[in-house]
């Protein structure tokens, strides 16, 4: 029997970030789904047959906000579904929003660059961990 | 107790009186009638007539006096204006009372005199009004010349006719008091009046006399609405302060988005090449992009550059003659692939003309084009088009940039050039930039002292148009 990789749904509209970040993922042997905004995220949820264990999600996003995006995804997916945040705004109100917005995982994409596959690696480590448990 | 002139009078009076008696007793002595009786009779009924009409005669010359007394009296009190020139020198009847009634008018002359030094040394006007007529029975000096007129004409005449209040003065006269607003019509102008209102009470409590004790509040009133006038200043300074605040903190937020953005990639690669954690046939790319990224970089750095110096150090920029024409047409060649990528074509007219020179700095011109057929281009429709003209009228060279686009409302063109202003004229909430696009072009225009104007309607799209001097 073959273990499925982890899936990640990255949501970036700058095109070389996303590249990067898909390279740092790959690296982590996830298979990353990327998207460039709101509206064509939501579209792949709903589409897509196997469900992204992780969201990872810029903050601005051309159509819309980061944080609605996963507000909308989760009111389908299930509050439990990890999602990391980045942005490159620097606002120091952003963790605050994010909190409050039930996701604990807010990263600057530029001061916290090195700790981001491994945050990425826990957070599905932790919903494999979940989603196992569960399965007993 | 009578004084001289009054015992001569009483000596006289009873000389009178007795003199019937004598001429009867006499008359009886030296011509012995039979009878004596009616000699006496007529003597004692002749003294007591002459004593009637003394008695009467002085009767009537106090009732004079006092009535006298009485009426000066009344006149003191209501301030008849005539009153101190009053001498009491006829009270000679009243014997001693006389010269005291005349030391007590004496002293209550003397108090007249210190309240009247008050009264016209105020600077506040103050009026006596009498209730019955509503006519002035006093006023002071201040009130006189702030009205223009002699006392004369002040005094007897309605005050109606002087003072204007916020209330009607027949409700005033029926027994208000208070401090009521008003005005006085005077020989300079309106004299805008506070008038304290107060009622002189008889000895029952009832209303006698209206005080009224005004003072000038044009200058204050004036004051009062010159500081209502800079209190709104201020507080629309403090709004624009509140504004560019608000503004300040947008334009940061963007900024360490727009800088950090392009660091993010060439961080993340240019790591992954030193770590050795790129494949050899990836590195390539990776550089690629990261030179991408630095060049984005130092755009947004220069743009932020450029606004600061031209703002501050105009006269470092060398100027030389440059062809306009030429510069407009390279640019828009430059900007063909990516206006194709939108799928946006660039049109260029440019009439014949025999002088497309202007006196400026290239790169600062090669800069407001660009700028300029950038926003036309990204402000504007699938399909859409941009029209670019050059044209001249009289000695002046017309640049347009005519775009098929979104256009913009009337609070969006009076932002335009706002320094970190920036639109969402895409209606998407992400609006792109830092926002300094525009402000920098038009402050290009101002260092080569052209003008720029822009007109656009909504959903129709915008024109710019520049403005610069021929160079001969």
């Amino acid at each position: 029997m073959t273990t499925r990789r982890p899936q990640v749904l990255l949501v970036e509209d700058d095109q070389d970030s996303a590249s990067l970040f898909r390279t740092l993922l790959l690296a982590e042997d996830f298979e990353v789904h990327c998207c460039n905004n709101f509206s064509q995220a939501l579209t792949f949820w709903a589409n897509c047959e196997i469900k992204p264990d992780l969201l990872v999600l810029d903050m601005r996003l051309p159509d819309g906000d980061g944080l609605k995006l996963c507000q909308q995804i989760r009111s389908v997916a299930g509050e439990s579904l990890p999602v990391l945040i980045l942005s490159a705004h620097g606002d120091p109100r952003m963790p605050g929003r994010c909190r409050k917005a039930q996701v604990f995982c807010y990263l600057d994409k530029l001061k916290d660059l090195d700790r981001f596959a491994e945050t990425a690696r826990n957070l599905l480590q932790t919903r494999l961990e979940m989603k196992n448990k569960n399965s007993y | 107790m009578l004084n001289w002139s009054g015992k001569r009078l009483a000596c006289f009076l009873g000389f009178l009186a007795a003199l019937p008696l004598l001429v009867a007793a006499l008359t009886a002595w030296f011509w012995r009638p039979e009878s004596k009786l009616w000699i006496y009779g007529t003597g004692l009924t002749s003294a007591l007539l002459v004593s009637a009409a003394g008695a009467w005669h002085l009767r009537r010359n106090l009732k004079r006096q006092a009535d006298f007394l009485i009426a000066h009296g009344r006149g003191m009190a209501q301030a008849e204006p005539n009153i101190m020139a009053w001498k009491p020198q006829a009270l000679s009847r009243l014997g001693p009372l006389g010269p005291a009634i005349s030391a007590m008018c004496d002293a209550l002359v003397e108090y007249l005199s210190l309240y009247r030094r008050f009264f016209e040394s105020s600077p506040d006007m103050f009026l006596y009004i009498s209730p019955k007529t509503g006519r002035v029975l006093d006023a002071n000096l201040a009130f006189c010349q702030a009205l223009g007129r002699l006392r004369s004409e002040v005094v007897d005449q309605p005050v109606e006719g002087m003072v204007a209040l916020e209330h009607s003065w027949n409700i005033i006269l029926a027994g208000e008091e208070g401090v009521f607003r008003g005005q006085i019509s005077a020989g300079q102008g309106i004299i805008k009046v506070e008038a304290k209102l107060f009622w002189e009470r008889g000895t029952e409590g009832e209303p006698w006399i209206l005080a009224a004790s005004m003072s000038d509040v044009t200058q204050k009133e004036a004051l009062h609405r010159e500081l209502l006038h800079k209190s709104a200043a201020l507080e629309k300074a403090f709004m624009n302060i509140k504004d560019v605040e608000e503004l300040k903190d947008q334009f940061l937020t963007t900024l360490s988005h727009e800088l950090k953005t392009p660091l993010v990639a060439l961080k993340g690669f240019l790591q992954l090449i030193m770590q050795g954690r790129a494949a050899p046939d990836e590195t390539a790319g990776y550089l690629e992009i990261c030179w991408r990224n630095l060049r984005k970089l130092e755009t947004q750095i220069e743009n932020l550059l450029d606004l600061a110096r031209l703002s501050h150090a105009k006269d470092h920029y060398e100027m030389g003659p440059v062809d306009l024409a030429s510069v407009l047409k390279t640019e828009t060649e430059n900007l063909r692939p990516l206006a194709a990528e939108r799928q946006v074509t660039l049109d260029i007219e440019i009439f014949s003309l025999k002088n497309t020179m202007v006196l400026g700095n290239q790169e600062k011109l090669v800069q407001l084009v660009d700028n300029l057929l950038l926003n036309a281009i990204k402000y504007n429709k699938e399909g859409g088009e941009v029209r670019i003209s050059l044209k001249s009228r009289d000695h002046i060279m017309v640049l347009e940039v005519q775009d098929s686009g979104v256009g913009m409302d009337r609070e969006q063109m009076a932002n335009i050039f706002n320094r970190f202003y920036r639109a969402d004229l895409l209606g998407t909430g992400r609006i792109e930039g830092l926002g300094i696009g525009l402000s920098l072009v038009q402050e290009i225009v101002h260092l080569h002292n052209g003008e720029i104007k822009v007109e656009s309607q909504p959903g129709v799209g915008t024109t710019f148009t520049v403005e610069l001097e021929v160079y001969a």
